[in-house]
């Protein structure tokens, strides 16, 4: 219980961002997947069920904020927590590249994801060109903001997680 | 079977959410209902923050452009430095006053011309993801505000409202890839269903090899969708092809109205005027 009220909390500030400064910070209509990157963060130190619920929860906090079907960015992002969480513990290594490649990976598995959604619920929708107009640049854009997010917060973030502890401390040995 | 469930349990939770909401989006492309609940409560939630956020945000740019002018100027003495920042930034707020000014007396003419009853609104945010386009605004159904009202600025049609709540609403812009305006050629006349593409170009489909269209035609709304008022200006033919169509033209359309820079609109209280009801009358009996 008392990893879900800082959860929320850090989707809230998410969305926030992402609804008043995102525009700002957009390049040709893509910008930074703020919850997308919390998600991912939250999901990445823990397990694959906890990265499901985190998931879920992002993705329907953006659902509510956003102009598409409810439902969507949910399944999306709880595809997304539950690879990141089942990968976490083997791959990735916070404010190492590797994050750079699991934002890339992950989010470009969700626009896929959401190019087929839509292409199902709204007709003539290319999911080709779709996946290349939008999925390839936001993961792309995803993964620089991503990396960069996580590097400022690592501390904070490997605070929360024991085992990232334990690797840091191996590799400071090795 | 019972340890098959127990080993790959994440993998069917996570199948059994992916369903689910599949069926909640089939569910709302069937029939697209009030907002529920929880999505009123974090609309309601979100939208201080948003409203907060956003004006920060746009003073720190007032005031970013007000010191900009004097970047150059760091060795002049601090007397006339700080009195020029703050005429500058009172020149900044000004203009920033006379614009905003001269939008709204042209979104008035605009309202007495069309005659329609209307609802002043204010841009707050924008949609949360880059794959929808919507605007959040400070209008909502305190104000009169209701679903599919239209909503519009001088220069032509911004969209419709997507969701109203109490003080906040959702515009869908007519950029979004789930939007669609029936519209004609103010030129030929010839008709067309307005899509969005999820980019700054809409394209308007359904337009016959045969029709007359050439870049620089007005499009306007034909109000056959019960959406948009008759005549209203939505864009402005960017590129119309033949080549490779089979019966249709690709014809490309910028929106009249500039959606990336929207500040001020105006929510038509817009009733399309009703359909003629069809007798279904008995047919006469046959007398001997």
């Amino acid at each position: 219980m008392n990893y879900k009220v800082p959860s929320i909390l850090v989707f809230m500030a998410a969305a926030v961002l992402e609804v008043s400064l995102g525009g700002m910070a957009s390049i040709y209509g893509i910008k930074p997947g703020l919850i997308l990157i919390s998600v991912y963060a939250l999901s990445v130190t823990g397990t694959e069920g906890k990265g499901l619920m985190y998931g879920a929860l992002g993705g329907f906090i953006e659902d509510c904020l956003s102009g598409g079907f409810n439902g969507l960015f949910l399944s999306g992002y709880a595809i997304v927590g539950f690879l990141a969480g089942k990968a976490g513990k083997r791959l990735f290594n916070i404010g190492e590249s590797a994050n750079f490649i699991g934002i890339f990976v992950l989010s470009l598995v969700q626009g896929v994801y959401t190019a087929l959604m839509m292409s199902a619920f709204i007709g003539g929708y290319d999911v080709v060109n779709a996946s290349l107009r939008f999925a390839l640049p936001q993961a792309f854009y995803n993964a620089m903001a991503g990396a960069l997010i996580l590097w400022l917060f690592k501390e904070q973030i490997a605070r929360r997680t024991p085992w990232l502890k334990v690797i840091r401390q191996l590799r400071v040995r090795l | 079977m019972f340890r098959y469930i127990a080993k790959n349990k994440g993998i069917i939770i996570l199948a059994l959410v992916v369903l689910s909401c599949f069926l909640w989006m089939t569910s709302q492309v069937r029939e697209p209902g009030k907002p529920s609940l929880l999505e009123r409560g974090v609309g309601a939630t979100a939208y201080p923050f948003v409203k907060g956020v956003s004006s920060i945000s746009s003073s720190a740019s007032g005031v970013w452009d007000g010191y900009f002018n004097l970047v150059g100027l760091v060795k002049e003495n601090q007397r006339i430095k700080d009195y020029n920042s703050r005429l500058t930034q009172e020149n900044t707020r000004l203009r920033e006053e006379l614009a905003k000014n001269t939008r709204v007396e042209k979104l008035i003419a605009f309202r007495e011309e069309t005659g329609y009853s209307v609802v002043p609104a204010k841009a707050v945010g924008r949609d949360a993801s880059s794959w929808f386009k919507s605007v959040w605004v400070d209008s909502g159904t305190s104000d009169g505000v209701a679903k599919n009202m239209p909503a519009a600025t001088a220069l032509g049609i911004v969209g419709r409202v997507l969701r109203a709540y109490s003080g906040t609403s959702r515009i869908l812009l007519i950029t979004d890839p789930d939007s669609a305006v029936s519209c004609v050629l103010e030129r030929s006349r010839d008709a067309g269903i307005l899509a969005g593409q999820g980019t700054d170009l809409c394209r308007l489909q359904y337009v016959a090899t045969h029709a007359d269209v050439k870049a620089g035609d007005v499009v306007l709304a034909s109000g056959l969708d019960g959406v948009y008022p008759k005549g209203m200006p939505v864009g402005v033919v960017v590129k119309a092809s033949k080549a490779g169509a089979g019966y249709f033209q690709e014809v490309l359309v910028r929106p009249s109205a500039d959606l990336e820079r929207l500040e001020e609109m105006l929510i038509i209280k817009y009733e399309p005027p009703e359909m003629p009801r069809e007798e279904h009358a008995a047919p006469p009996r046959r007398t001997p």
